[in-house]
């Protein structure tokens, strides 16, 4: 990328901006709603989506620099497999369910996430410092297990486990509680507000690790950091949609060409773009029933499906072209 | 002004197992100092520790009289600069973004970083992706960076991991030129390197290193003669033409 990046991070702005337009339009019915329920649904979608958009491209491209791995992303370290396990464990009823009822689901996703959060981080400290190669490693090894186990809770919950699929393929649910959906805005924020504190950090810390300090950076505090804020992030983009695939792959390698790879541009591009992904996966699953020509599934389609079905390809694409230059 | 250890050990793994092993000596300012020695006795361990970057177990890293691993970690790169021997960089920065980075724990500054690619013959190549050079140009990359980092203090150190071990014989000596003009201008500069030739013409102190213990240290002529590099070696030297060669084994 060469040019200054802020009448890109403009553009995007923009973009993100008329797209959140274009899913207040669209829904049950198109055209601008004369009901306020219906708007104020609309808004909760809008502002749900660029929650999790938000969340899960910042912590993608934090856990891209903190691994130096092109290939990270916010599922990588077991979060959204934990989380999904804690949600399967609730639904199955080894939480009691007089316990369950008060916890709910959304507090078994959280649980389930902050565990595998803490495994995560325990098991990859080397010398009192987060060590990237391990970290990756581990995660890997707690998405898989917890994985297994998410198969066994729903091979006993048999025909009972529909919800908890469904859970899984992803949604943006315009009936999620105003007050979560803003806490998720607050949160989404918060991280990034936080990230670009770090910012040029971040960017030191690309060097290697005798590289980084000797410039001054303080790499324990710098990783713990970066690896909370990242959990966090990613919990709480769980907790508004369920699981949602790539958006937090794709969104950081879009940025890169676009704006650049100083992480003060980087982190903002990101954002903007895993919003822009979002409120547009969102807008496209609430256009499918408006086409009659194609199979129309039963109830919306997962978003998560969709970002996976698109995501996939995408990636491949700049992974043949290595247009981001960070693709090896 | 000076980088002095005193008794300094280290350990990677277990406390018995030392890569360096009572070292003491003293970097002057001014001065470049060059450590000898063969592969793994502890050379670019020795470097790390003068960076701060590992802590020694035993013993004292004093930078002025200061225990260099109490000093916070942006003090500490306000006074030294580290250059790897094969620098790294996890991103596709260009050579400037890289060399900018100098100044992470310093005010920013356009004049260092444009005085310190000149310096390095890379102003032309500023805008080039780190990741796409040659080992060599980033090697003289790295050292920018380290220029840009004490640029306009006269009481920094520099320490260098074999910076010239990737670099053509012209960029050797313009490598050369640039860490006279760094101990010229005041600075403690302290260089690992293998090729003997150059850390004659070069240095002006050198330390000898033989298994984790720095076993000599003092002006490079007097230091680097064949008795004692026949010791660590285990070759012969020999002076032909004023150049000290290895000889036979």
């Amino acid at each position: 990328m060469s040019g200054r990046p802020l009448p890109r991070i403009i553009l995007l702005a923009a973009l993100m901006a008329a797209l959140a337009i274009v899913r207040l339009v669209v829904g049950y019915s198109i055209g601008w709603p004369a009901d306020r329920l219906v708007l104020e649904l609309r808004l909760v979608s809008v502002f749900g989506a660029i929650s999790v958009g938000v969340c899960l491209s910042v912590s993608g491209v934090m856990l891209q620099s903190l691994l130096r791995n092109a290939l990270a992303s916010p599922y990588i370290l077991g979060l959204a497999a934990g989380a999904a396990l804690g949600v399967g464990l609730v639904q199955l009823g080894v939480v009691p369910r007089s316990v369950a009822s008060w916890i709910g689901e959304p507090v078994g996703a959280v649980a389930g996430s902050s565990l595998a959060l803490l495994l995560v981080y325990r098991l990859s400290l080397r010398r009192g410092l987060i060590d990237p190669m391990s970290m990756l490693l581990v995660g890997v090894m707690i998405s898989v297990v917890a994985s297994a186990l998410l198969m066994l809770v729903q091979f006993m919950m048999g025909r009972d486990a529909d919800q908890l699929l469904r859970w899984m393929m992803g949604r943006i649910a315009p009936e999620a509680p105003p007050a979560l959906v803003i806490a998720g805005c607050v949160t989404a924020l918060a991280g990034l507000a936080i990230s670009l504190r770090w910012s040029r950090a971040l960017d030191a810390a690309a060097l290697s690790d005798d590289e980084a300090a000797s410039v001054g950076v303080n790499l324990a505090s710098l990783r713990i950091g970066m690896f909370l804020t990242a959990g966090v992030l990613t919990a709480v983009s769980v907790l508004l949609a369920g699981p949602i695939g790539f958006v937090g792959l794709i969104a950081p390698h879009l940025a890169r060409m676009i704006v650049g790879s100083r992480h003060a541009a980087l982190l903002v591009g990101a954002a903007l773009i895993g919003a822009a992904l979002l409120l547009a996966a969102d807008t496209a699953v609430q256009l499918i029933p408006h086409i009659p020509s194609i199979p129309q599934p039963r109830g919306l389609l997962p978003i998560g499906i969709l970002t996976s079905a698109i995501g996939g390809p995408v990636f491949i694409y700049l992974l043949r072209h290595r247009q981001s230059g960070w693709i090896e | 002004m000076s980088l002095r250890l005193d008794h300094v050990s280290f350990a990677y793994v277990h406390p018995g197992d030392r890569v360096v092993d009572d070292a003491s000596a003293e970097a002057h300012r001014g001065r470049i100092t060059a450590i000898i020695g063969p592969n793994a006795v502890g050379k670019s361990t020795l470097l790390r520790l003068m960076s701060g970057v590992l802590a020694p177990h035993r013993g004292t890293v004093l930078l002025d009289d200061s225990d260099l691993h109490q000093l916070p970690a942006r003090l500490r790169a306000a006074r030294l600069a580290y250059v790897p021997q094969r620098p790294r960089v996890d991103a596709p920065f260009t050579i400037r973004e890289v060399v900018e980075l100098g100044r992470y724990a310093l005010p920013p500054s356009s004049r260092a970083v444009d005085e310190a690619l000149a310096q390095c013959e890379l102003t032309a190549d500023a805008a080039r992706v780190f990741n796409t050079l040659s080992v060599g140009q980033q090697q003289r990359a790295a050292l920018a960076r380290a220029l840009a980092q004490v640029h306009a203090r006269s009481d920094a150190v520099m320490l260098l991991d074999e910076p010239t071990s990737a670099l053509d014989p012209r960029h050797v000596q313009q490598t050369a030129r640039v860490l006279r003009a760094s101990a010229d201008a005041g600075r403690a500069v302290v260089v690992i390197l293998h090729d003997l030739a150059l850390a004659r013409s070069l240095s002006d102190d050198a330390w000898i290193m033989h298994e984790g213990k720095v076993i000599a240290s003092g002006p490079t002529n007097e230091v680097c003669e064949p008795t004692v590099l026949e010791r660590v070696y285990g070759v012969k030297f020999e002076f032909a033409d004023h150049v000290l060669r290895a000889s036979g084994g």
